[in-house]
C-alpha cells in the first residue's frame, strides 16, 4: 500500500523512458527519406477524379503526364514529359470538313508501375490508347472532370460520346452486369471518338470543330495522366477497392501505403522513365539558390517521401524546428509567426532554414451581384465600397507577408500580367468614398428610404480567426456611415447563395489550373452567367467579344491590347473589388536541396533532395539536452 | 432484473427513433444538388444530378405518391418506374432501413462508412482505455485517501491541486505537455506517439475525479454504519475499502457511464495534435468535409453507446447497491 505511489512514478519513468527521445518516427530510416506534411488526406488518387488540392497534390506525383512545366524557368513553359515534342497544331480537312488539329506523340518503353492488376503483376507498357481514356473520362459525368470544359462543344464526337456514356450509366444502373462483356459501360468505353484519331500506337491527333487553344493544357493536368483500364475495372470498390484508392500510375512514385488521415508514403517507381532528369537551365537567380547544382541528375532523387497529414500548426512548428520535417509547406500560419516573433527568426537563421516564397495563381476580393437591385444599377454605390478598404493595410494587420494587393484579375508572373496597370479603385480613400456615397443617393451612408445607415450583407464562409479581419471591414464601412452586417455561413449555404444568386455582397476568389489568363478572365464572360463560375451575373457585350478574341489569340502584343480592354471594361463596370493575391512559401531544412514551388504544376517531389546523415547528424545536435533552442 | 432490461430496452426505442428523425431531417431537407455540390464543388450539373441518383436523394420524401412518377425529381430526370413501387419507396424509409441494417453507405473516399469507423476505433481505444482506467483508479486511489486524511495537510493539497488541475483547459495540457517533454526534456516525441496525449487524458480528468469522488466517499464515511463499523474494532482501512468503497459505487458508476462514450468517440484535439488517427480526428474530418455517410454513423453509434452505458450503469449500480430496488421487483 505505501509503496503504490514509488510503484507508479517507476512506471511512468519507465514508459518515459521507453520515449527515449522525440523523435517521433523511432529512428529515421535508411536511404533518402524526405518528411514533410499536409493539411488533410486526399480524397481520391484516381486521376480522372481529383478536384480538392490535397488530392491534386498527390495525383501529380505518382502519375505521369503528356507534359510538364518546367521546374526552373519562369514565366511557365511547358515542356514533353510523356510526349516526344510539343504538340503539333494547324488545320486539316477531313471528309471535306476544316478542322483545327492538335497531334502529338508519346514515348514508346513508358511502362505503369507494377501492380496485381496486370496479368503477371508487372507494369504493362503504355501506348496511345492509354492517353486516349483519359479524354473519354473526361466525358464521364460520373467522373467529377475537370477536363470536360476543355473539350466540350468542340472536340468532334465529344458531346455524343459524354451521352452515350451517360446512357450507360443508366442501363447499368437498372440491371447490374455479371462480366465486363456485359457491362454497358465498359461497351461504351470500347467506343471512339471521331475526333480522336489514334494514328498508330504512340501517336494520335485530336480534331477540333472551333478552335480550343487552352485543350492543350489539358494534357498538362493530372487528369490526362494514363489509366489502364483493366485495373480501372479490376479496383471496382466491391470484390477489391475502389481504383481511386488503389489508382495505378506511371509516374516517379507510387503509393506504398496510405493510412487514411494519417500518413501517405510514397515510394521510388522503379518502372518510371529514364528520361527525366534536373534540368541544367534556370530562371536568374536560380544558380546562386543553388538550385542548379543537382543539375542532370536522374529524377526522382529521393526513395521515399513521407507525407503525416498534421492539421494544427503547433505540433508541425514544433517538429520542424526540431528537425524531423524536411519541409513545411504552408500558406498561412509559419510566415505570420516568422513576422512576429524575432525569436523565432533567429532560431531558423541559426538553423539555416531556407524559406522560398511565391506569389500562388490566385485572387481575392468581393464580387456585387449585378442583378439585385441594391448594385445592380447603382455604379457610384459600388464604387464606394470599393474604395472603402485599403489593401495594404489589411495586408499588414492581416496577412503579414501572405499576400500581395491585386490591381488586376492576374497575378504576377502569371502569362498576360501587366506589371504597369493601376486600377483607380483598388486604393482605401474613406474621402472618395464619401462622395461616391453621396452621388449613389445615401449621403453620409444613410438610406433615404428609412432616415437609418444603410445596411449591406456580406456573406462569407465561416472560418476561425475571421473575427478581426470582419471587425476591420465593419469599421471602414462605418467610417462612412454604412452599416455593414457579415453573413458567415458553412459551404452548402455558401455554394447555395452563389448558385441562386440571393446576395448582394459576398466573399469571392479564383485559382488557376492553368497558365492562360482565359481562366480568370472566364469569371466574367456572360454565357458563364448560366454555370457557377460568373458569380456576379456581369453582362457586357463588349467584354464577351473581347473575350472570344482573347481565347483564341495568340500570347503578344495583341492579345495583351485585349487583355488591358477587358480590365478597363472590369474596372469601369466594376462588378468586382479585388483584394490581394495569396504567397506561400516553403520552409526547408539546410540538409535539403533547394526547392523552386511551381504555382501550377505540383509535380514537384521528383526534384527533391536530401543528405540522411546530414539530417541525422543535425538533428542529434538540435534535440541533445542542453542543445541549441 | 429481467423485465427491467426489457424495459429499459424499448425506452431505447423511441430514443433512438428520435436521433433517427433528427439526423434524417437534417441530411434531407437540403435541396439535393447543394447537398451535391457540396461534395464536388465546380462539378457540371449532370455530375450533381448523378450524385443525386447515386445517393437517392431523386426518392420522394416520405411516401411514393402517385403523382411522383410523373414529374421531374432532383436528378433532372422523370421515374416511371416509381409508379411500379410500393407506398413507402421513399427516402425516409430507404434510410430507416439502412439505420437498422447499420448501413451508413459509402464515406467521401468510396468506403464504407462503418468500415471507416471500424478502422478509426482502435487507435481511439488504444489511447482512451488505458487514460480512462488509469484515470479512474488513481483518482479513486487519491480521493480515498484524502477522505481518510480529511482536514490534513494532505487532503488539503490534494484539494487544491485537483483545483488546478481542473483549471486548465485542454490546450494549455497539449501546449505544456509538448514544451516539457517535447520542447525542454526532449524525452517524448511531439507528434505520432500515444503517451503524451494518455498522460494528457489522465491528468485532465484527474482533478475533476478526485474532488467528485472525495466528496462521495466522505459522504459516505459519515454515514451510521461507518460508526457502527467502527465501534465494532474494525480498522480502518477495511471500513474504507469494504464499507465505504461498495457503498460510494452507485455515483461511482454513474460518472463512468458519463465518461464511456468518450472511450468510443475519442478526443478531437488530442488526436488532432498528437497524430492519432482515430474518432475524434474522423469527426472533424467528417465535418469539415460535409462527409454525410461518415457523420450520420458517427451520430447514430455515438447515441447508441451513449444508451448503452447508462443501461450498464444503472445495472452495475443494482449489483452494487442492494438498497437500490427496481421497479417491478
Amino acid at each position: 500500500m505505501q509503496a503504490a505511489p514509488w510503484k507508479l512514478s517507476a512506471l511512468l519513468a519507465a514508459a518515459l523512458a521507453l520515449g527515449c527521445g522525440n523523435n517521433p518516427y523511432g529512428e529515421f530510416p535508411e536511404g533518402r527519406v524526405f518528411f514533410t506534411s499536409m493539411e488533410e488526406t486526399p480524397t481520391t488518387l484516381d486521376p480522372g477524379r481529383v478536384q480538392d488540392m490535397d488530392s491534386v497534390y498527390i495525383a501529380s506525383n505518382i502519375h505521369d503526364a503528356p507534359y510538364n512545366y518546367h521546374y526552373l524557368l519562369r514565366p511557365l513553359r511547358p515542356i514533353p514529359a510523356m510526349a516526344t515534342a510539343l504538340p503539333e497544331t494547324g488545320q486539316r480537312r477531313v471528309n471535306g470538313r476544316a478542322y483545327y488539329s492538335l497531334r502529338f506523340s508519346i514515348k514508346p518503353n513508358l511502362r505503369y508501375a507494377d501492380d496485381e492488376c496486370f496479368a503477371d503483376g508487372r507494369g504493362r507498357a503504355i501506348t496511345i490508347d492509354d492517353i486516349i481514356l483519359p479524354i473519354k473520362r473526361a466525358a464521364d459525368d460520373a467522373i467529377q472532370p475537370f477536363g470536360k470544359p476543355f473539350f466540350e462543344g468542340a472536340l468532334l464526337g465529344f458531346d455524343e460520346f459524354n451521352a452515350a456514356l451517360a446512357h450507360a450509366r443508366t442501363a447499368r444502373s437498372v440491371k447490374q452486369p455479371a462480366s465486363l462483356a456485359d457491362d454497358p459501360l465498359y461497351q461504351a468505353y470500347q467506343r471512339d471518338i471521331p475526333g480522336v484519331v489514334r494514328l498508330d500506337d504512340y501517336s494520335v491527333e485530336l480534331l477540333f470543330e472551333k478552335p480550343a487553344p487552352q485543350s492543350f493544357f489539358f494534357f498538362a493536368m493530372p487528369s490526362s495522366s494514363p489509366v489502364p483500364l483493366e485495373c480501372v475495372f479490376y479496383y471496382d470498390g466491391e470484390k477489391r477497392p475502389p481504383y481511386s484508392r488503389r489508382a495505378v500510375a506511371s509516374g516517379p512514385f507510387r503509393v506504398a501505403e496510405w493510412r487514411e488521415d494519417h500518413l501517405i508514403r510514397l515510394v521510388k517507381n522503379l518502372n518510371y522513365r529514364r528520361d527525366d532528369f534536373y534540368p541544367s537551365e534556370g530562371a536568374p537567380g536560380d544558380a546562386e539558390a543553388g538550385l542548379l547544382e543537382r543539375a542532370g541528375r536522374p529524377l526522382p532523387m529521393l526513395d521515399e517521401v513521407r507525407i503525416y497529414v498534421i492539421r494544427r500548426a503547433p505540433p508541425k512548428w514544433a517538429l520542424f524546428g526540431q528537425g524531423y520535417l524536411d519541409m513545411y509547406r504552408n500558406r498561412l500560419d509559419l510566415q505570420e509567426r516568422l513576422v512576429q516573433s524575432a525569436e523565432l527568426q533567429e532560431r531558423y537563421r541559426k538553423y539555416g532554414v531556407r524559406r522560398t516564397s511565391q506569389t500562388e495563381f490566385s485572387t481575392f476580393g468581393w464580387v456585387f451581384n449585378m442583378r439585385a437591385e441594391l448594385f445592380g444599377n447603382n455604379l457610384e454605390l459600388r464604387r464606394a465600397i470599393a474604395l472603402l478598404i485599403d489593401r495594404e493595410e489589411m495586408i499588414r494587420l492581416f496577412l503579414p507577408g501572405r499576400a500581395q494587393p491585386a490591381m488586376g484579375l492576374l497575378p504576377p508572373e502569371f502569362p498576360g500580367y501587366d506589371p504597369e496597370y493601376k486600377n483607380i479603385w483598388a486604393r482605401g480613400d474613406l474621402s472618395a468614398a464619401r462622395r461616391h456615397l453621396r452621388l449613389a443617393g445615401y449621403p453620409n451612408g444613410v438610406d433615404p428610404a428609412t432616415g437609418k445607415p444603410l445596411e449591406i450583407q456580406l456573406f462569407d464562409r465561416a472560418a476561425q480567426g475571421r473575427a478581426a479581419v470582419y471587425r476591420y471591414y465593419i469599421d471602414r464601412f462605418a467610417a462612412v456611415g454604412l452599416k455593414l452586417k457579415v453573413e458567415q455561413v458553412d459551404f452548402p449555404s455558401l455554394i447555395r447563395i452563389h448558385n441562386s444568386r440571393e446576395f448582394n455582397l459576398v466573399h469571392w476568389g479564383w485559382g488557376a489550373d492553368y497558365p492562360d489568363p482565359e481562366t480568370f478572365l472566364q469569371l466574367f464572360y456572360s454565357p458563364n452567367i448560366s454555370n457557377t463560375y460568373n458569380v456576379s451575373q456581369y453582362a457586357n457585350a463588349a467584354y464577351d467579344r473581347l473575350y472570344e478574341q482573347m481565347r483564341v489569340t495568340p500570347a503578344g502584343p495583341e492579345r495583351a491590347r485585349q487583355i488591358r480592354a477587358m480590365h478597363a471594361l472590369l474596372e469601369r463596370d466594376l462588378p468586382v473589388v479585388l483584394f490581394f493575391h495569396r504567397q506561400g512559401s516553403y520552409f526547408t531544412q539546410p540538409w535539403t536541396a533547394p526547392v523552386k514551388p511551381n504555382p501550377i504544376d505540383l509535380a514537384e517531389m521528383k526534384h527533391w533532395d536530401v543528405e540522411p546523415e546530414r539530417r541525422a547528424a543535425e538533428v542529434a545536435r538540435r534535440n541533445a539536452l542542453g542543445g541549441p533552442r | 432484473m429481467i423485465g427491467y432490461i426489457v424495459r429499459r430496452l424499448l425506452a431505447f426505442i423511441p430514443a433512438w427513433f428520435g436521433v433517427f428523425l433528427l439526423t434524417f431531417l437534417i441530411f434531407h431537407v437540403h435541396d439535393p444538388l447543394t447537398l451535391a455540390a457540396v461534395q464536388a464543388p465546380q462539378a457540371p450539373r449532370e455530375r450533381l444530378q448523378q450524385w443525386v441518383r447515386e445517393h437517392n436523394y431523386h426518392l420522394p420524401l416520405f411516401l411514393n405518391l402517385p403523382h411522383h412518377a410523373r414529374e421531374e425529381r432532383a436528378d433532372g430526370r422523370i421515374h416511371p418506374e416509381f409508379a411500379e413501387q410500393g407506398l413507402f419507396y421513399s427516402q425516409f424509409f430507404q434510410h430507416l432501413r439502412s439505420f437498422f441494417l447499420f448501413e451508413f453507405g459509402l464515406d467521401r473516399r468510396e468506403r464504407p462508412a462503418l468500415e471507416t469507423l471500424g478502422e478509426r476505433i482502435g487507435p481511439t481505444l488504444g489511447l482512451m482505455l488505458p487514460a480512462f482506467v488509469i484515470s479512474i483508479a488513481l483518482s479513486a486511489w487519491i480521493a480515498l485517501a484524502a477522505a481518510y486524511f480529511r482536514g490534513a495537510p494532505f487532503d488539503r493539497t490534494v484539494l487544491t491541486l485537483s483545483t488546478l488541475l481542473m483549471s486548465a483547459p485542454l490546450p494549455v495540457y497539449i501546449l505544456a505537455t509538448s514544451a516539457i517533454f517535447g520542447e525542454w526534456l526532449r524525452i517524448l516525441p511531439v507528434y505520432n506517439h500515444l503517451l503524451p496525449p494518455m498522460l494528457i487524458a489522465i491528468a485532465a480528468n484527474l482533478g475533476a475525479q478526485i474532488r467528485f469522488y472525495r466528496t462521495v466517499f466522505l459522504e459516505e464515511t459519515l454515514r451510521d454504519y461507518v460508526r457502527t463499523a467502527r465501534s465494532r474494532g474494525a480498522g480502518e482501512a477495511q471500513i474504507l475499502y469494504k464499507h465505504v468503497l461498495r457503498n460510494s459505487l452507485t455515483p461511482v458508476f454513474t460518472q463512468i457511464s458519463f465518461s464511456i462514450p468518450y472511450l468510443v468517440t475519442g478526443s478531437l484535439l488530442l488526436e488532432q495534435f498528437f497524430g492519432v488517427p482515430g474518432m475524434g480526428d474522423l469527426l472533424y474530418s467528417a465535418i469539415a468535409s460535409q462527409d454525410f455517410a461518415v457523420i450520420k454513423a458517427l451520430v447514430y453509434i455515438g447515441a447508441l453507446v451513449y444508451m448503452l452505458s447508462a443501461l450498464a450503469a444503472d445495472l452495475a449500480s443494482a449489483w452494487a447497491d442492494p438498497r437500490i430496488r427496481l421497479a417491478g421487483n
